[in-house]
């Protein structure tokens, strides 16, 4: 008998994409399909002397979040967690641990409940859904299943809420390791209430702080985003520069890879990296920070540029994995996503 | 000429007297009033053949047939013969029941709570059927699973557990009809409701066991199942 084969995969299918948008215009574009709605790492990388960089390398300074273990879905409709957080603030979870194309996984956010479950879940579950198109193949693995919770027919004593309650309630598989996130609509509530609450519940609640890396590159050759570059390219060096690769000048025996030309020669390059859980919200935030800075003058100023790339979680993708935005001088932005998934990409 | 109409008169007047006169009188002038009776028919059937013939095609012999022709007014059968030919009494086919819906239960309307005592009995014959408390003990449960394949299930209290459609599942109450493909049950809230057996599962609990039913192995009409012999089938994936 055959070995069967675990190595010679495949590579995942990717899809990426570049796009311009107006600079008052990718706020809005944020938390959506483009751009994905929670990411676990965020890289910035500055070039030049930036006097709000004291900001910036604050700014996730007291951004907590939660680690909750053994947490089961049901919890999440109690009419008091409803009333209390989902929606008196912007709550965020996800399920932690799970392989989004093989494991079950959970995910909240902007309101909105989404199971992703497999075939013999979802047969006992009785909440419809989707099925998810994996592959042209006819019987499905894996379903969808959305629930809007701050709709106001999903209130506790409607029937549809009875239904989701009741469904989920006798599906003792749905219990998962939790991260979540709470920022509330008052400033006068402290988000750790939720740990709080959590915790009142009898759940183990770890608290926990998104790390910060920081680095200054110093008189390094930054490419330019000029019409004649691609802009995979820079992405590339973008992402070399933020895992530390050092681009040797010309190609050598042990780097073919080279600073993309057009390139200049630039002081100080700041390199930021945070990783934990990040909400579209919080990002967004950053982002517009990073939007207002001007980036570094050149003789060529048109085509130097600030970068912010958003990294999203793998598991349970309706997004694109990673979202990179870059910022010149001019009122538009080049927006590069890839979007990396085993199952079909629209 | 003259001879004979003498001796006639004299024959005549040997048998009859003549009438009185003023007796004669009226006589003739009601027989003026009447005319003969033969004598009028003829003329009637002529003015109506004169009539007719401009306006029909037909010919005077057809419409002197026609004109002969009987309508009595009274039926001259006799009661012998209606006796003998038996009419049948007319029944509605099974289409015209289903068309009906004759075969269907009403959707509102059957209580849940005057079932209880179908319930009760459907449980008490399970209870004798399956013998649970030997049976269940037992090494060998082949016995067992094929009473519970034929079995008898209106009484019994079913809930879909799993279904291949989402808004069956959790769909609980007695079943009241059992087709082919269905199981029509009595909710709680005193609806009716169709449960198509195949790619589902249902559960019922006798005492302090449950079954598990798998539809797609049911699809048999309750009378034949009792007497079917069941495989084993191994999958049980819907």
């Amino acid at each position: 008998m055959y070995n069967p084969e675990v190595i010679n995969f495949p590579p995942p299918k990717s899809l990426k994409q570049t796009c311009t948008w107006k600079k008052d215009q990718i706020l809005n574009k944020v938390p959506s399909q483009d751009l994905g709605n929670h990411f676990h790492g965020i890289t910035a990388v500055l070039s030049g002397e930036i006097t709000e960089i004291a900001e910036i390398q604050d700014f996730f300074l007291d951004s907590t979040f939660y680690r909750v273990n053994k947490f089961p879905v049901h919890k999440l409709l109690d009419p008091d967690f409803l009333s209390a957080f989902v929606k008196k603030g912007h709550f965020d979870a996800r399920t932690l641990g799970t392989w989004g194309e093989v494991d079950q996984s959970i995910v909240v956010e902007s309101g909105k409940l989404h199971l992703s479950v497999c075939k013999d879940v979802y047969q006992e579950l009785g909440l419809s859904g989707q099925a998810e198109v994996i592959s042209s193949k006819k019987c499905p693995a894996k379903y969808d299943i959305s629930v809007n919770l701050l709709d106001d027919k999903f209130s506790p004593e409607s029937k549809y809420y009875k239904r989701v309650s009741w469904c989920l309630q006798n599906q003792t598989s749905l219990q998962f390791d939790w991260i979540m996130n709470w920022h509330p609509h008052d400033s006068d509530i402290c988000p750790s209430s939720l740990a709080a609450y959590l915790d009142l519940l009898g759940f183990q609640v770890v608290q926990c702080l998104p790390s910060f890396e920081e680095r200054i590159l110093n008189q390094v050759k930054v490419p330019l985003l000029c019409t004649e570059t691609d802009i995979s390219d820079v992405v590339e060096w973008v992402g070399a520069a933020a895992l530390n690769i050092t681009c040797p000048d010309q190609e050598d025996y042990t780097s073919s890879m080279t600073c993309p030309e057009p390139s200049y020669k630039s002081e100080k390059v700041h390199i930021l990296k945070w990783k934990g859980f990040f909400s579209a919200r919080q990002a967004k935030e950053l982002l517009g920070v990073i939007l207002k800075l001007r980036p570094e003058a050149t003789e060529n100023s048109v085509s130097s540029w600030l970068n912010l790339t958003l990294i999203g979680f793998d598991e349970f993708q309706i997004a694109s994995s990673i979202c990179s935005v870059f910022t010149t001088a001019s009122d538009n932005c080049q927006v590069f996503t890839n979007q990396t998934s085993r199952r079909k990409i629209k | 000429m003259a001879k004979k109409a003498s001796r006639k008169e004299l024959a005549e007047s040997i048998f009859y007297e003549p009438l009185p006169v003023d007796a004669r009188i009226t006589l003739e002038q009601q027989s003026h009033i009447l005319g003969s009776t033969t004598k009028n028919l003829n003329k009637d059937e002529n003015f109506l053949i004169e009539y007719m013939k401009p306006k029909t095609v037909a010919d005077t012999e057809e419409l002197t047939a026609q004109f002969k022709k009987n309508f009595p007014l009274k039926n001259n059968k006799t009661l012998k013969d209606n006796k003998s030919k038996r009419t049948k009494k007319k029944l509605l086919t099974s289409i015209e029941k289903r068309k009906l819906g004759l075969h269907k239960l009403p959707k509102t309307g059957i209580k849940y709570a005057s079932l209880a005592p179908l319930h009760q009995l459907w449980v008490e014959y399970m209870e004798n059927n399956l013998n649970l408390e030997i049976s269940a003990t037992g090494a060998n449960k082949d016995g067992l699973y094929q009473k519970i394949a034929k079995a008898d299930y209106h009484g019994c209290l079913l809930m879909v557990t799993r279904s291949k459609c989402p808004s069956y599942i959790g769909a609980k109450g007695i079943v009241v009809q059992e087709t082919k493909n269905t199981f029509q049950i009595i909710c709680e809230e005193d609806k009716l409701k169709i449960i198509p057996k195949r790619d589902s599962v249902f559960t019922f609990n006798i005492s302090r066991w449950t079954f598990t039913l798998f539809g797609n192995h049911m699809n048999i009409r309750p009378s034949e199942r009792a007497s079917r012999k069941f495989k084993s089938r191994p999958t049980i994936d819907l």
